[in-house]
């Protein structure tokens, strides 16, 4: 099978699994943080951990999604260009320095959506459709 | 001839083959030595590269997120290398991580030169720098590192080359050189013409040294068959030469060459006892050829013809200083060209002086008395008349004497014919005795005997003769052992022109005379005296 073949496979078994592909993948702040929005360079800084503070100066609390899960997939692929497996190597490759940390992993859509909710400084991802006026969205992924 | 050992092949093919590879050696090892280093030093910035590439990864996440510790762990671990002396991270934001000597023992910075500088970009954004890794690299343990590995490549080049020479040496020596050697040796004991053949090489036998050596034999088979040829025909012509040469030597005929100037260019042992018989041993060199003869006008003309025409021969009186010793020749001359096509006379002399002197003998046995040894009558006539001839030509007076022996007879009776014999040849040699070389004696008859002198125009001297004449044969002759006797003599005398210029004349005229002493009682000389019948006849 050549990588071509192996593209289409993967593809398939995406669709068959995880719903419409290429679903929006909305970016969002609890509705009290006054951050109105973020470039896709600020958004890149605040997720690899190069930049830990909102533009008042408070600690970002970033919320990240199941390793397994399409949509973290899909979200970082549009984001850095990179897979899962690149992602967790770079975070792996900063543990040891003990200065950087990877985003705090939820569930599921709801639950990145319930932390948003309740915490004045996270900052996560969903899929559009789950999306509900409780948060703010600051930037579309896709 | 042994061959110095600074001239001999092996010696030089050696030296050369040595100094070829020497040469190549050198230069290629000069090349090598260059490109190596060169490859070496370009190895090292290659692995440099690869160290950074190993490491730029993270050492992009380092400089992006201002990771000190994860800086410090890239840089600790570039620095860690060998070929790099020290190592830095520089962030776009400020940080800057420094590991190893970034200045030099003296204090001095860095030259700038000899840094590298590779570019960080972000992780996530491909355009974005975000600070550079900068390298010193060991030059000097990269230099030395890179001037070992070339040493080593050259040693074994050299080494190499070294041994393949040796070897190149070895194997020439052994399969070309060591047998050329031995050939050269062989066949430079091996005498030309000899039956010396030279022997085949161990392992050498279908190879070129093989069929030098055979053909080598064969050249050596032909220069024996051409030599003893040679030498057989040498021993031929030198057997025929000295038979030649015998006959030149040993011939009882003088052999000579005479070249152009008259000079005497070759000559065999008799010519040679001719020559000093004439000359003695002096300069035989300068010697003209004509000088040995009497007549040298006649030689002359001899070698001239010769020269001209073809063979001329001719009997010729030698040049001598004693004239009773004249030797005759008999001379053959014949035109001769030698190699260098120059004109020469040979020149072949017989002695014939024997022959001429048989000759003479002959003659004299004719014209003789064989016991007086006087002219007898007849050769007497023919001489007398020459005699009257040249009295007539040179206009002298002349005496014909006309003498008769007195008292012969009686002693021819008593004593016997071996008594007159002798008186006879004692009054002949006593008559020659008294006489001049030039006057004619002649025995005219039995006892009768015949002078003629030319003494000059005094009829005095004629007297004077007679009388001498008289004086010496009466004189007693001893004719045997205390036997002896005398004998008297009467002479007639005529006188040339006086008494007439006929031989007859004169003959009878003295004879008139004789008769006239003879009456008067003998032993007395009377010159004619004409009477008017005398006159008258």
């Amino acid at each position: 099978m050549n990588k071509l073949q192996i593209h289409l496979m993967i593809m398939l078994l995406g669709m068959m699994l995880g719903g419409p592909v290429g679903a929006d993948i909305v970016v969002v702040v609890n509705e009290k943080n006054p951050v109105t929005g973020f470039s896709h360079r600020e958004l890149v800084d605040l997720y690899m951990g190069r930049n830990l503070h909102f533009p008042d100066g408070s600690l970002v609390y970033r919320l990240d999604q199941e390793p397994d899960s399409v949509i973290r997939k899909d979200f970082y692929r549009s984001l850095v260009n990179k897979s899962i497996g690149q992602v967790s190597a770079y975070w792996a490759k900063l543990l040891f320095t003990g200065r950087a940390m990877p985003p705090q992993v939820l569930n599921d859509n709801n639950s990145v959506l319930s932390a948003v909710r309740n915490n004045k400084n996270a900052i996560g991802y969903i899929e559009s459709i789950n999306l509900d006026n409780s948060v703010k969205v600051v930037a579309r992924v896709n | 001839m042994s061959i110095k050992f600074h001239h001999s092949l092996s010696l030089r093919t050696g030296v050369f083959i040595l100094i070829g590879a020497a040469l190549q050696t050198l230069l290629l090892s000069f090349y090598f030595y260059k490109q190596i280093y060169n490859e070496q030093l370009s190895q090292a910035d290659h692995q440099i590269d690869q160290l950074v590439s190993t490491i730029e990864s993270s050492a992009a996440v380092a400089a992006y997120l201002d990771n000190q510790e994860l800086a410090k762990e890239v840089v600790r671990g570039l620095a860690s290398n060998d070929i790099v002396l020290a190592s830095s991270l520089r962030s776009t934001s400020g940080m800057r991580i420094d590991i190893g000597d970034w200045v030099n023992a003296d204090g001095s910075p860095t030259d700038e030169s000899k840094v590298r500088h590779f570019k960080l970009v972000s992780p996530f954004m491909p355009d974005e720098s975000t600070g550079e890794i900068l390298l010193r690299p060991n030059n000097e343990d990269i230099e030395d590192r890179a001037n070992t590995v070339a040493r080593v490549y050259v040693l074994t080049l050299v080494a190499h080359s070294l041994g393949l020479t040796l070897l190149v040496i070895l194997l020439i020596n052994g399969m070309l050189t060591r047998p050329l050697k031995k050939l050269a040796e062989l066949l430079h004991s091996t005498s030309p013409g000899s039956s010396d053949r030279l022997p085949m090489l161990r392992g050498h036998r279908s190879d070129e040294v093989g069929q030098l050596i055979s053909d080598t034999n064969e050249l050596l088979d032909s220069v024996q068959i051409t030599l003893e040829e040679e030498r057989r025909l040498r021993l031929y012509v030198e057997s025929v030469e000295k038979r030649f040469r015998l006959i030149f030597e040993e011939a009882s005929c003088g052999i000579a060459l005479v070249d152009d100037s008259g000079r005497i260019t070759l000559s065999n042992p008799s010519f040679d006892a001719i020559m000093s018989s004439i000359v003695g041993d002096e300069s035989k060199d300068t010697l003209k050829f004509v000088d040995l003869f009497e007549d040298v006008h006649l030689v002359g003309e001899l070698l001239k013809g010769a020269r001209d025409s073809s063979a001329l021969s001719q009997d010729l009186q030698l040049a001598s200083p004693q004239r009773n010793s004249r030797r005759w020749l008999h001379a053959l001359f014949s035109p001769v060209r030698d190699e260098q096509d120059e004109l020469l006379i040979e020149c072949i002399l017989y002695d014939i002086s024997e022959r001429a002197r048989r000759e003479q003998r002959i003659r004299q046995e004719a014209e003789r008395d064989s016991l007086t040894q006087l002219y007898n009558r007849r050769a007497g006539e023919r001489l007398l008349e020459d005699a009257l001839q040249k009295a007539h030509d040179e206009d002298q007076m002349c005496a014909l004497m006309l003498i008769d022996l007195d008292r012969f007879k009686p002693i021819n009776d008593t004593y016997g014919h071996e008594a007159g014999d002798k008186v006879l040849v004692s009054i002949a040699e006593r008559m020659k005795e008294a006489l001049r070389d030039g006057d004619l004696v002649i025995r005219w008859g039995g006892d009768e005997f015949l002078v003629f002198v030319c003494p000059g125009t005094q009829i005095a001297s004629v007297s004077v003769i007679a009388q001498k004449l008289l004086d010496y044969i009466t004189k007693p002759i001893e004719f045997a052992a205390g036997c002896e006797d005398y004998v008297g003599a009467s002479i007639g005398i005529s006188l040339y022109p006086q008494h007439g210029d006929q031989l007859s004349d004169l003959i009878n005229q003295a004879d008139k005379a004789m008769y006239k002493v003879k009456q008067r009682g003998r032993n007395h000389f009377q010159i004619f005296e004409p009477t008017d019948h005398d006159i008258g006849e």
